[in-house]
């Protein structure tokens, strides 16, 4: 026991310090952030946005801007165009646009600005234009806040069959976002553990240290090593991505619709944590049979498309949750992990499925630490030779 | 208790006998010779010996029982090719592989200091090992080898990629432990090393024993019609001597076969005009052994070498 410890401790130490480790540890989420904060900045339209109303139609810009929501264009009115001109040469407004005198009749508004226009703009002055126009007839407000809000009408689909959700798509993404990022941090601890094996046993470490320990001791103790390094990293990006989903949730209110159940973390940490043991052993199992890294990574290359499965059928396991196509890839060990996260928020399931699916998870990330351990005996000596499949079986079997 | 023995093991690799019924023992506080021409089963016979390989036949027996966990710690191995972690610090990767061996790092840590200090390796400690030189790579795996104070110790080409002040400072490690009673096996080409330090050697050759004895013994079952003489006289006209050529400020006199060195020695005695301050039967040297050993082992039997 003392001695996996300390071979899990080693292998951890490793990697921990490692530039690229902590590239990737500290990269994407830095990545994230910056992808958001230059949205906020571009979306940001603190700017002032002066009217040159010819016309008379339109509500009377500070008023309707007091009424706006923060981050929207601060409007003001100008008397002329000479005026707005001299405030955008002044830097006093970023923008401002002409209404002629007989609007709506003659409708061609003109935005007169310094630099490239910001997209969202004219959106602002779309729902600013409809606004005054509505205001100008006799309807209810009621009514009137309808029409502004144009195409974004509120509909709310409600699935009249069992375990449905209103909304498949804002309940779902964020989970599978969470997959996404276990997914990921597991290839990462599983490309070290290919490597790591492959060059102890390319460079006789490993003569010494199955002189010194049992292999399976060594290799679970590389496995929990490993398995370690991958769960502070899936916890860094996760503590992050709460982080930057919370400060982009309470700036743009589109996202209130994303949620995230609390029971998720449950789900990813049941799941996972086996899932990632057998990941790792998979890996040193290859690690163990082949001669070199690239070689190894064909073969673990096959093991990363299985995994991928649960996204290329999304489709299928968001029409049908409780499908069979979703029930048969939650217990498949492979792909077990990613179909419950994706399926878990979508629909109720059935009790015999999750304990059918974690406990052959389960099994499987048992019988792969087992696997190597006894592979090790087999394969670690071969240098320079693969392991054939008649040597993998016999190693299964027992003996050498 | 021999520290070792080894009884008929057997090993097939596919088609091939790697070992072929190999049998010996080492006891404590000796240097065992394990030599042998490339191919011949020597690293399968350490292998099968630490547990690595399982022999398909014969038997191993460690301080007399089968290999356990506990005995692994007892036992220290440098083998014949190295790397070790290339991106880890010297004194990091020691400590490492000593708590394998189960050392606490409050043992670990004078020991550490004073080998890496005797092998002048203590100012590149918290250098990582791609830093290191092949020669200080070599000798921080022997120090990684032998920090437990293991009681059997297995060196495979501990010599090799070091110059002879490395060389040096690594046999007297070697014989120190010896003096304090440690079973050594040693497995090198370098057979001035084996003339000087071992006391017993096996030659393998093609997966079986064909050579074994101690060093001295094994010479001079191989000494030849030839001895040597220091002194002065007519050595090449003497009755008996066949051809004399000058070695080593002596000479070697090459005899017929029917004049053993006795009777050489009484030849000497009796005359006239030679005076004589050495006179010893020649013995060949293990490298000259070898090579007639494995040559003759190609096709015919050590009888055929030993002629």
């Amino acid at each position: 026991m003392n001695k996996i410890w300390l071979v899990a401790r080693h292998e951890f130490r490793r990697y921990v310090t490692r530039r690229a480790f902590l590239f990737a540890v500290l990269g994407l989420p830095l990545l994230l952030a910056a992808v958001i904060f230059v949205v906020a900045l571009i979306a940001g339209g603190d700017a002032t946005v002066g009217v040159v109303d010819h016309s008379g139609v339109l509500l009377q810009p500070e008023l309707y801007s007091a009424q706006l929501e923060d981050g929207a264009p601060f409007f003001v009115a100008f008397a002329d165009e000479e005026a707005a001109r001299l405030a955008l040469e002044q830097g006093e407004i970023r923008y401002y646009f002409t209404v002629p005198a007989a609007y709506p009749l003659d409708n061609e508004i003109v935005i007169y600005q310094l630099e490239e226009g910001d997209i969202n703009l004219y959106d602002e002055i779309a729902a600013y234009l409809r606004a005054s126009l509505v205001e100008a007839t006799s309807v209810e407000p009621a009514t009137v806040n309808l029409l502004v809000a144009g195409g974004d009408l509120p509909v709310r689909f409600v699935s009249l069959r069992e375990g449905g959700v209103e909304d498949p798509f804002s309940a779902f993404i964020f989970p599978f976002f969470v997959g996404f990022l276990l997914v990921m941090s597991i290839f990462t601890s599983a490309g070290y553990m290919l490597q790591s094996v492959v060059d102890e046993k390319e460079n006789r470490t490993m003569e010494i240290l199955v002189t010194s320990l049992r292999p399976e001791q060594l290799m679970t103790g590389k496995v929990l090593g490993l398995v370690a390094l991958g769960l502070v990293q899936t916890a860094i990006w996760l503590l992050v991505l709460l982080a930057l989903f919370l400060y982009a949730r309470s700036r743009w209110e589109f996202l209130d619709a994303l949620t995230l159940p609390p029971t998720l973390l449950f789900i990813a940490i049941a799941w996972f944590i086996p899932f990632y043991i057998m990941m790792a052993s998979l890996m040193a199992a290859i690690g163990v049979s082949v001669t070199a890294v690239s070689e190894g990574q064909q073969a673990a290359s096959v093991i990363t498309l299985l995994t991928m499965v649960p996204f290329w059928l999304l489709a299928i396991l968001l029409e049908a949750p409780l499908g069979p196509i979703s029930v048969a890839l939650s217990l498949i060990p492979f792909t077990a992990p990613l179909t419950m996260l994706v399926r878990w928020p979508l629909a109720e399931i059935p009790l015999w499925q999750m304990v059918a699916s974690w406990l052959l998870l389960t099994t499987a990330a048992l019988l792969s630490l087992w696997l190597v351990g006894r592979l090790l005996r087999v394969g670690m000596l071969r240098y320079g030779q693969r392991l054939s499949l008649r040597e993998v079986r016999g190693a299964l079997r027992g003996g050498e | 208790m021999n520290t070792v023995e080894i009884s008929n093991i057997t090993k097939k690799f596919g088609a091939t006998l790697a070992v072929d019924g190999v049998s010996f023992a080492v006891a404590p506080g000796e240097i065992f010779g394990l030599l042998g021409p490339n191919g011949a089963g020597k690293t399968t016979t350490i292998r099968i010996m630490l547990d690595i390989l399982r022999p398909d036949s014969g038997e191993v027996s460690l301080f007399g029982r089968p290999m356990t966990e506990q005995t692994k710690n007892r036992i220290g191995y440098l083998p014949e090719e190295r790397g070790l972690y290339a991106d880890i610090k010297l004194l990091d990767v020691i400590y490492y592989l000593a708590a394998l061996k189960g050392l606490s790092r409050g043992e670990a840590a004078p020991r550490a200091e004073a080998y890496l200090r005797r092998l002048d390796l203590w100012e590149h400690r918290n250098k990582k090992l791609s830093a290191l030189s092949r020669g200080m790579h070599q000798k921080a795996q022997f120090i990684v080898t032998v920090l437990h104070d293991p009681d059997l110790i297995i060196v495979d080409e501990p010599f090799s990629g070091l110059d002879p002040v490395n060389t040096e400072l690594i046999r007297a490690i070697i014989l120190n432990l010896r003096d304090s009673g440690k079973a050594i096996i040693m497995s090198t080409h370098q057979m001035h090393q084996v003339e000087m330090m071992c006391d017993r050697i096996v030659l393998i050759d093609r997966g079986r024993v064909v050579l074994r004895g101690p060093v001295q013994e094994v010479r001079r079952q191989f000494a030849g019609n030839t001895v040597e003489v220091s002194g002065e006289g007519p050595f090449a006209e003497l009755p008996g001597v066949l051809h004399a050529h000058p070695h080593n400020g002596g000479w070697r006199l090459a005899l017929a076969e029917q004049v053993s060195p006795q009777e050489m020695l009484r030849i000497l005695a009796a005359h006239e005009g030679v005076s004589v301050e050495r006179f010893s039967v020649a013995l060949p040297d293990l490298h000259e052994i070898f090579i007639r050993v494995v040559e003759a082992t190609g096709d015919m039997s050590l009888e055929t070498a030993l002629a």
